[in-house]
């Protein structure tokens, strides 16, 4: 019992180190909407390094990661290798994005999305998309949370007192700090979950197979080769075809850079060099999933036949003898990963709910642009995302987490948007919107009906093909976007 | 008027783009499947799982060396600007000193002439 209670005064000393790391640098930005939703454009490279970094690695990469190693094999490669490529086009595209949102004081990418193809629709309709798939996304987190504070006191601390108590924490740093909240408390817990993912990671495979060599060999002499094996299996133990595979690889490294939550942080750098460093500098952050998949690894001879496998984490931790101090170290540092997250999710669904959709409304625009209103509308959304998320994670029984399946191939259907917005000088209204509205359709149909594919591969990757097509073809047969506009992108 | 200002700028884009795509596909079909076997083991882990990791180190060191070149070109260009502005200053001074010297002259002239009156 006691050893329990250390366990949970470790996490609850973690939250409150969390709650003081956010709240005090929101004292120092400005009040206004660019304070908080881009921190007065004045993050450095410390700053942005760790909230790209950290606000993908999810409570997905706790316990997902070591679950698909540990069920899938290297299979779980899959997530490295999206991720080796998938911040580069922010190399290209940050830049320009933060020099327009200096110039124009533009906060969110369907406000340059919107401009330049002269369309308030679109930017109402990315509103309503980010919010249906940043709440779900929410969700998930707030689940990670609750579940681990559960599993690691025994039962002491119910479900929904954990996703309570983290998400709480997390509320009140968004609420008063905005982004320079996430900013500090991402740092914070970047650096934590990296030095806890490297020790666990090497760690677990030397107490359990004395050495990642040892486990190797273990797992082949197991027969279990096929594991280590690329592209490693299926959730159904049957080999993952490269097709699947490689497609699933491309569409999420096609989908990373263009996550609302990831794409608005250009706006928040300080200058174009430390935009550019901050990809340059991102796979030493990828590295952190190799000790990551080891835990996985390490457990798939020693505790086999665990379901679900996300759960192998807690599982190890609780069934293995470990020092009560690192378990509680451990605990805190999934609560981490998961916060890491969160906090950046709930952060853009607000500022993209309100400056996307609701400004959009003219009424709704002059009622705004009055002082600092628009920062507190936003803090209220922030508000009413945070209890919304957490009925789905606790109270409903609503699956809305499904909803994340399509989430990557959606996603995806931005970037010819993106690209065409700074480098397609014809690329017009109509066909935007023909190409985003018919890309995720497509998407959605094969995600439901995947027996209607014609070959075995992502269905993102058809809602790409028919997106392009549209964009080009529609563009060419629709009147050209005035020059004047498209110039402001292609020579930004 | 961006193409002309650096003629050297693009063949060396487009070669960093083709490494990435070079990279990409080292990740995926059709190259992945040719080495992503469990042998040759390097540091105990098996080489699909060293392949993944040598990728993420090529495509760093890749960026990183592009960051330098492109950093070190608009120094380059920072300095290029820099000595033109110079000669430019130096140009107009000479043109200065050369008016106040013509000026200086006919001023003597003028004077030389009032003393010859």
């Amino acid at each position: 019992m006691s050893d329990t209670w250390i366990i949970v005064g470790i996490s609850i000393g973690y939250l409150l180190l969390s709650l003081v790391m956010g709240i005090v640098p929101g004292l120092k930005v400005s009040k206004s909407s660019e304070g908080y939703v881009a921190g007065d454009r004045s993050m450095n490279l410390l700053l942005l390094y760790f909230v790209l970094g950290a606000s993908i690695f999810s409570s997905f990469a706790f316990l997902g990661g070591p679950g698909w190693a540990y069920s899938r094999g290297v299979a779980a490669l899959y997530i490295i290798a999206y991720g080796t490529l998938g911040m580069v086009p922010l190399y290209f595209f940050g830049p320009r994005a933060r020099r327009m949102g200096v110039k124009y004081g533009y906060l969110t990418q369907a406000e340059l999305l919107s401009e330049r193809y002269q369309s308030p629709f679109l930017s109402i309709l990315l509103a309503i998309l980010t919010v249906v798939v940043l709440i779900p996304y929410l969700t998930l987190q707030m689940k990670g949370a609750g579940l681990v504070l559960n599993t690691i006191s025994d039962g002491a601390i119910p479900y929904w007192l954990g996703a309570a108590m983290a998400y709480g924490v997390v509320l009140l740093y968004v609420f008063f700090s905005g982004v320079m909240g996430v900013g500090w408390t991402n740092t914070f817990q970047g650096i934590f979950m990296l030095s806890i993912a490297w020790f666990l990671g090497l760690y677990l495979p030397k107490e359990l197979h004395g050495g990642i060599g040892p486990m190797f060999e273990a797992i082949q002499q197991e027969g279990l080769g096929n594991m280590l094996q690329a592209p490693g299996l299926q959730s159904d133990g049957s080999s993952w075809s490269w097709a699947g595979f490689s497609s699933a690889v491309m569409i999420s490294a096609i989908g990373f850079s263009m996550w609302p939550h990831f794409f608005m942080k250009t706006f928040a750098a300080k200058d174009d060099r430390t935009m550019k460093l901050t990809v340059v500098l991102y796979p030493t952050f990828q590295l952190f999933l190799l000790p990551i998949l080891f835990i996985g690894f390490s457990a798939i001879l020693s505790f086999p036949g665990i379901e679900p496998a996300d759960t192998i984490l807690p599982y190890v931790l609780r069934n293995m003898d470990l020092p009560v101090v690192l378990v509680g170290l451990v605990c805190a540092g999934t609560l981490a990963a998961s916060m890491s997250s969160g906090d950046a999710i709930l952060h853009a669904a607000g500022a993209v709910f309100v400056r996307d959709g609701l400004r959009k409304f003219p009424q709704l625009r002059t009622a705004m642009d009055q002082k600092n209103v628009e920062r507190k509308v936003i803090q209220l959304s922030i508000l009413l995302i945070s209890i919304l998320a957490y009925y789905f994670a606790v109270i409903s029984s609503t699956d809305i987490v499904s909803l994340l399946l399509g989430a990557y191939g959606g996603v995806a259907q931005l970037f010819p948007l993106v690209f065409a917005m700074f480098y397609w000088p014809s690329a017009t209204r109509l066909g935007a919107l023909t190409a985003l509205i018919s890309g995720i359709f497509v998407t959605l149909v094969f995600l439901f009906w995947p027996e209607l594919k014609p070959w075995d591969i992502h269905e993102g990757i058809y809602g790409l093909m028919v997106n392009l097509f549209s964009l080009i073809t529609v563009s060419f047969l629709t009147q050209k976007t005035d020059s004047s506009i498209v110039e402001k992108f292609t020579h930004a | 008027m961006y193409s002309v200002q650096q003629p050297s700028k693009k063949p060396v884009v487009r070669w960093f783009i083709a490494f990435l795509v070079l990279i990409q596909f080292s990740l995926i079909w059709p190259i992945y499947p040719l080495v992503g076997y469990i042998e040759p083991i390097i540091l105990g882990m098996p080489f699909s799982i060293v392949w993944v990791l040598l990728c993420l180190l090529l495509s760093f060191s890749g960026l990183l060396a592009y960051f330098l070149w492109e950093e070190q070109g608009q120094k380059r260009q920072g300095q290029e600007q820099q000595r033109q502005q110079q000669q430019s200053h130096d140009v107009r001074a000479k043109v200065e000193q050369s008016k106040i010297l013509t000026k200086d002259t006919t001023t003597n002239v003028s004077f030389s002439g009032g003393v010859k009156s």
